[in-house]
């Protein structure tokens, strides 16, 4: 199915990762300036590209924290706890889109990486606002993200969301 | 399960004190051994409510006034997890928790709320692989509820007052609600039901509701085909789109009046019909409507199976790990990846080959990638609960299934008769003949008095249901049951000869439907535990079953129940009542008198370190004593945690309170 790809190609594009990247990485960096460990690039985008998540993620409060998030999928209401089983094996699919974003966002100099820490900065913290209002809708939601992140260790992240890095 | 406790943690009120914290050495017997009124027995309500119990049993005044922190340090599959409550004031209870993990976790300086009471029974019910389904999936009732990491402390305490009780076998099992919940999760605990029978016992609930509403469809389909029902809504668009009758679309009719409509509709003649513009507008959007709708389901069904797909393929790894309700993965371990992605060892897999990185950059950036990847300590397995949402989601494909066969139904049948003669559709020929065909659907569908397709659908439950029904058999469960209590009381008569009772060698059975104990006598009569008579009597019992039921946990392939038992002064049958003494009289620390006490309770000691020593140090016990080491000295396994004697030698240090 030449179309239902192509339009795949459409959503889930590097470019488009790179701006989910980026936003992620200034709501790392927001909290007391923190820069953000390379392997958790790699979980954002199998979060923020899968809908159900996506939603429950942009209906969560800001203070409310990680922890809060990934129980929501436990709840009776949501019922959809095998998402968070699920995020090991989308981050492991979608490895090459992620790095190909991260690609992007460094040449474009959107973000940028301390080498030889492998840890990862924003270049520019400003707000783009100017998008379609969906696009501003899953970069807010990857910058919630970033800074509930930033709040753990890559250690709590890992058992939260059960990804083995 | 590996589950222990490795620290307490007291935080003062007062800040310029630092954290006091008592450490526990894991697989072993601990011991806290000190006078009376130095806090022993408020380490298990302690630990309880750092454990999110629902009400604070930590005893009012000093404890509670020095302290504003109360925190315990558990280990866990080679990991530590910090869990603080703070202190709850005036009130019952705090929900404000704090949790941290890591390799070794670090004592905060004061820790501050990141996490509900609710999200930390959450997190305990999910560290211990426990499962979502309920006990009985067709009763709504808490006590038939799943089991929770809650109810399992039932194991992990003997207080003062449960420790040599007669009535009472478990810790919070003399309330009725705590109790009747015990007694309903013992099978599940006990490993004689699994996971996998739970889900099947949804799956049956499940398909014994889908087969009453179809054999109900059935019964009234009988009197009218179901073929019938989805058509009618078509004879009647069409009937309106030739104008032979005028119906208010903002009207929803019932089927009844539908059916009267079509009635109507074929006593009508073709010369009567009145075609206008408004109602051949009308039926075609109706067709656009019904467009819509299938597609609006079929996208959502298409979402649902891809996640169907997915959860199939946890499924599958989770099955290998059925027990412990886990499933392995492979680290995504982007280092090794990206070091792939490269040809050499010289060039960059982000940038690719620039002069900007040379060798040792590249070296140190792995260095640190790897480091990183490290930090997040390794455990190949990851916890997997979703029976819950794999059933959930299957009854939403079916349901979804047979809503679009439906509306698919009525669009084929709509563009059916619509279709037909395209080119002379208004003709009054043509009407006629539509009444024609109203007529003899009506003849035809009156006579068929069943549905065959939902006969085969029934017969394909009913086949499934007998399936099911035959895997999860009762009978065996039961079995399953009697066996491990069978273990169970096997471990406790091999402990209790150790212990000082009157009846060592009378087997013992537990009757877990009582929570309790049945001592078999030489003369045939079995008794119970409240008819036994004597405190060591009934200390001995507790002692060897709640031994034996770790002995037994930590045989399982994976127990959800915490690897910890902590008890509190078992020594206090054998020493001397005080009665007539006043209060302040009283000896703070008492002494054993006799030597054939000092025996007894030297016993206990051994019997614990027996119970470690079969196990092959696999559990930890706590004990808080009146007894000091002249009496479990020499006894193996055993780790003096502190001895609270003499002056400031307490749990709350004096200058604590003394501000």
């Amino acid at each position: 199915m030449p179309n239902l790809n192509r339009e795949i190609q459409n959503v889930q594009n590097p470019v488009f990762g790179a701006f989910i990247i980026w936003n992620f990485v200034r709501g790392y960096y927001s909290n007391n300036s923190t820069l953000v460990p390379l392997p958790l690039l790699f979980i954002v985008l199998p979060i923020i590209f899968r809908e159900d998540m996506s939603e429950v993620l942009s209906s969560t409060n800001k203070p409310s924290g990680l922890r809060y998030f990934a129980n929501k999928f436990l709840s009776t209401k949501v019922l959809k706890n095998d998402l968070v089983s699920s995020i090991h094996i989308s981050a492991s699919n979608m490895k090459e889109l992620s790095l190909q974003s991260i690609r992007i966002a460094l040449y474009s100099s959107l973000i940028s990486l301390d080498y030889e820490e492998a840890l990862v900065f924003p270049v520019t913290t400003t707000e783009r606002k100017q998008e379609h209002k969906s696009i501003i809708k899953l970069g807010k939601s990857s910058e919630k993200l970033g800074y509930w992140c930033s709040q753990l260790t890559l250690h709590e992240i890992s058992q939260i969301l059960k990804v083995r890095f | 399960m590996h589950f222990q406790i490795k620290k307490l943690i007291l935080w003062a009120k007062d800040l310029q004190f630092k954290p006091k914290e008592i450490e526990f050495k894991t697989d072993s017997i601990n011991i806290i051994t000190g006078a009376s009124r130095t806090g022993k027995s408020a380490i298990i309500p302690i630990i309880d409510y750092c454990l999110a119990s629902d009400s604070c049993y930590i005893p009012v005044k000093t404890i509670r006034n020095a302290c504003s922190w109360f925190g315990i340090v558990i280990e866990v599959n080679q990991r530590q997890v910090l869990l603080a409550r703070q202190e709850p004031g005036l009130q019952k209870s705090t929900d404000n928790m704090y949790i941290a993990s890591d390799t070794v976790v670090s004592t905060p300086s004061v820790p501050f709320k990141n996490t509900s009471r609710d999200s930390v029974k959450k997190f305990l019910d999910e560290l211990s692989s426990l499962t979502f389904l309920d006990i009985d999936a067709d009763n709504s009732s808490n006590y038939l509820g799943r089991p929770s990491f809650r109810d399992l402390m039932a194991f992990c305490f003997q207080p003062q007052n449960i420790v040599a009780n007669a009535n009472t076998l478990f810790y919070k099992a003399d309330t009725t609600d705590h109790r009747t919940k015990l007694i309903n999760i013992f099978p599940y605990i006990l490993g004689a039901v699994t996971p996998d029978i739970l889900a099947k016992r949804q799956e049956i609930n499940n398909l014994s509701k889908e087969l009453k509403r179809k054999e109900r469809e059935l019964i009234k389909l009988r009197e009218l085909s179901e073929k019938w029902k989805t058509e009618i809504n078509g004879w009647i668009a069409v009937a309106q789109e030739f104008g032979l009758i005028k119906l208010d679309a903002s009207i929803d009719h019932s089927f009844e009046e539908q059916l009267e409509i079509l009635s109507l509709i074929s006593e009508k003649k073709a010369s009567e019909s009145n075609i206008l513009n408004s109602n051949i507008e009308a039926s075609s959007q109706e067709i656009v409507a019904l467009r819509k709708e299938e597609n609006e389901l079929s996208i959502k069904l298409s979402s649902l199976k891809n996640r169907y797909t997915e959860m199939n393929q946890l499924m599958n790894s989770l099955n290998d790990y059925r027990e412990s309700l886990t499933i392995q993965v492979e680290r995504l371990n982007i280092s090794k990846w990206l070091k792939s992605l490269t040809d050499d060892e010289e060039s960059c897999p982000i940038f690719g080959k620039t002069e900007e990185h040379p060798k040792e950059q590249i070296e140190k950036f792995y260095t640190n990638l790897i480091k990183l990847e490290n930090e997040t300590g390794f455990t190949s397995k990851i916890p997997a609960s979703f029976e819950r949402e794999y059933e959930n989601v299957k009854s939403e494909i079916s349901m979804l299934t047979e809503q679009i066969m439906a509306v698919q139904k009525r669009i084929k049948l709509q563009s059916q008769i619509r279709n037909s003669a395209a080119h002379e559709k208004y003709t009054i020929e043509n009407i006629s003949r539509f009444i024609g065909q109203v007529q003899y659907a009506n003849e035809t569908f009156k006579s068929i008095s069943s549905d065959s397709q939902l006969i085969s659908e029934i017969e394909a439950i009913n086949e499934r249901l007998s399936n099911l029904r035959a895997q999860v058999n009762e009978n065996a469960i039961q079995h399953r049951i009697n066996s491990a209590l069978g273990k169970i009381g096997a471990y406790a008569i091999r402990l209790l000869p150790l212990l000082d009772s009157e009846r060592p060698n009378d087997p013992i059975r537990i009757d877990y439907q009582n929570l309790t104990v049945v001592v078999s006598g030489q003369d045939g009569r079995d008794d119970y535990l409240w008819e036994i008579g004597s405190g060591s009597n009934w200390l001995s019992y507790h002692i060897s079953v709640t031994l034996a039921f770790q002995l037994f946990f930590d045989q399982q392939v994976h127990s959800p129940v915490p690897g910890f038992i902590v008890y509190d002064q078992p020594s206090q049958v054998y020493f001397p009542k005080k009665l007539a003494a006043k209060e302040d009289e009283q000896e703070l620390d008492p002494k054993l008198e006799n030597d054939e006490d000092r025996i007894a309770v030297k016993k206990i000691f051994k019997t614990m370190s027996e119970a470690i020593k079969i196990s092959q140090s696999k559990f930890q016990i706590i004990v808080l004593e009146h007894a000091d080491s002249s009496i479990w000295g020499e006894v193996p396994n055993i780790h003096e945690v502190c001895e609270w004697r003499g002056d400031n030698n307490k749990l709350i240090p004096e200058e604590w309170i003394n501000q």
